[in-house]
């Protein structure tokens, strides 16, 4: 424990965190943009059907409310982005996802489409995440401070991130055991997802008839999910793990049509080193220059 | 726990390392114990197997002279998109509950260009193994309760 805990509060680089901030709050405003909101918001109240905070209200919000809170949010995730009075404007875009995300949940199912990418944030509300690259930074506003500052808000979005996709396999093996995956489960899966669209989906049919194909599929998910937080130990195993993640979610949105494009471009901006990524691409184009040629 | 920078543990604040520990402890537990507390969550995506023998609720719509058509789910606006979900928990509902969602389905149908002035809610069997083509073979669809104007009949299948 005491392990954990010296890892988890390591010293970090500001830059890397400063490229969690830009990385999130950018994919947060642009998913803060739908039109979802402002649609549920006129809902009739038989149809509300509340998760969590949003058992306070009877009702969906009225349209005009939701309508700032999206404007206000959509506005300080851009300039959380931008590291603009990122103190106040990171916290209040996070409220609003929350918030308004919140409303996409009370429709008698949970979505997950932005949990990863919430959750991962909420470490930036309490953090520095502004000292470099950002406008606080190029104002005065913030500067550089000791490297404990970094570490933890990173290191705690990549154990929600390998936490995330661990228990989403957990859940499986407690909830259907082996069988999730040696049943017929990932076929029927596939089956009832192309009989309930309008048109049937090839993929997901090719797949659903070839029973070892629907077994490799299952068996792939639940090893990848299972054995994601090896990237927490295992620096090298990162790349491949973020590969994983965007081959698993493509392959949802191609066969089940379920649209999760926040979740993995959450999991390459929390694991991928941006930093390091920044300073090869300066080193390879700065070679060609000092190369006697 | 592979990062390779020093540890400094001790400089960072005791509330700092309080959030953490509590943000972690409360996103570990829902997600071991499956517990839902938005946006904490029990991470439940396509847990329980699916079995070929799908029994779901289909709603359709009935206009004046008692002809069916489809719920035009597609054409509804947005807020009716767990439409078809509520109605699959019909039966369990109190009255007072169903006929409100009938009322909003009827008229959610009818800002859809559909006439309705009832909603029917069909029991359906579906046998996803047995294929006609790209489709399930036709399932089985048995009248549950019929509702609209402020009443609620449940129909002895």
């Amino acid at each position: 424990m005491r392990r954990v805990e010296r890892w988890i509060f390591s010293s970090g680089s500001a830059e890397r965190l400063a490229a969690l901030r830009i990385g999130l709050c950018s994919v947060l405003a642009l998913r803060l943009t739908r039109t979802v909101y402002v649609h549920l918001a006129a809902q009739p109240r038989a149809l509300f059907r509340p998760l969590s905070f949003m058992k306070f209200f009877s009702a969906m919000p009225p349209r005009l409310p939701v309508l700032i809170v999206q404007i206000i949010g959509v506005a300080a995730a851009a300039a959380a982005a931008f590291g603009w009075r990122t103190r106040a404007t990171l916290p209040l875009a996070w409220g609003a996802g929350v918030f308004l995300n919140g409303m996409t949940t009370s429709l008698g199912k949970v979505v997950h489409n932005d949990v990863l990418l919430l959750l991962c944030l909420f470490p930036l509300v309490f953090a520095a995440s502004a000292d470099v690259w950002s406008l606080d930074s190029r104002t005065g506003r913030t500067h550089r401070g000791d490297p404990s500052r970094y570490g933890w808000p990173v290191n705690t979005a990549m154990i929600v991130v390998a936490g995330a996709y661990f228990f989403a396999g957990f859940a499986k093996l407690v909830n259907s055991g082996p069988g999730w995956v040696t049943g017929g489960n990932m076929r029927w899966i596939l089956y009832i997802a192309s009989d309930a669209r309008p048109v049937p989906n090839s993929l997901a049919l090719f797949i659903a008839e070839h029973t070892w194909l629907a077994h490799l599929v299952a068996g792939g998910s639940l090893l990848m999910e299972l054995t994601l937080p090896i990237v927490l130990f295992w620096k090298r195993a990162r790349p491949v793990y973020i590969a994983a993640a965007a081959i698993f979610h493509i392959g949802i949105w191609l066969t089940i049509g379920l649209d999760y494009w926040p979740q993995p471009m959450t999991v390459g901006i929390v694991l991928i080193d941006w930093p390091a990524v920044v300073a090869r691409v300066r080193l390879a184009r700065a070679r060609p220059a000092i190369s006697p040629g | 726990m592979s990062e390779e920078q020093p540890l400094a543990p001790a400089r960072v604040p005791v509330w700092t390392r309080a959030v953490v520990a509590v943000f972690l402890a409360a996103f570990i537990v829902c997600g071991l114990g499956g517990i839902e507390l938005w946006p904490l969550t029990g991470w439940r995506l396509f847990s329980v197997s699916r079995q070929p023998i799908d029994i779901g609720w289909s709603a359709v719509t009935v206009d004046a002279r008692g002809e069916e058509a489809p719920l035009p789910l597609g054409r509804m606006s947005i807020s009716y998109r767990g439409a078809s979900l509520l109605v699959g928990r019909f039966a369990r509902m109190k009255d007072a509950d169903r006929e409100a969602l009938c009322e909003a389905l009827v008229t959610g149908a009818n800002g859809a260009g559909a006439q309705a002035v009832s909603i029917r809610i069909y029991r359906v069997r579906l046998d996803h193994s047995i294929r006609s083509g790209k489709r399930a073979a036709p399932g089985r669809a048995t009248l549950a309760y019929e509702c609209g104007n402020g009443r609620v009949v449940s129909v002895p299948t």
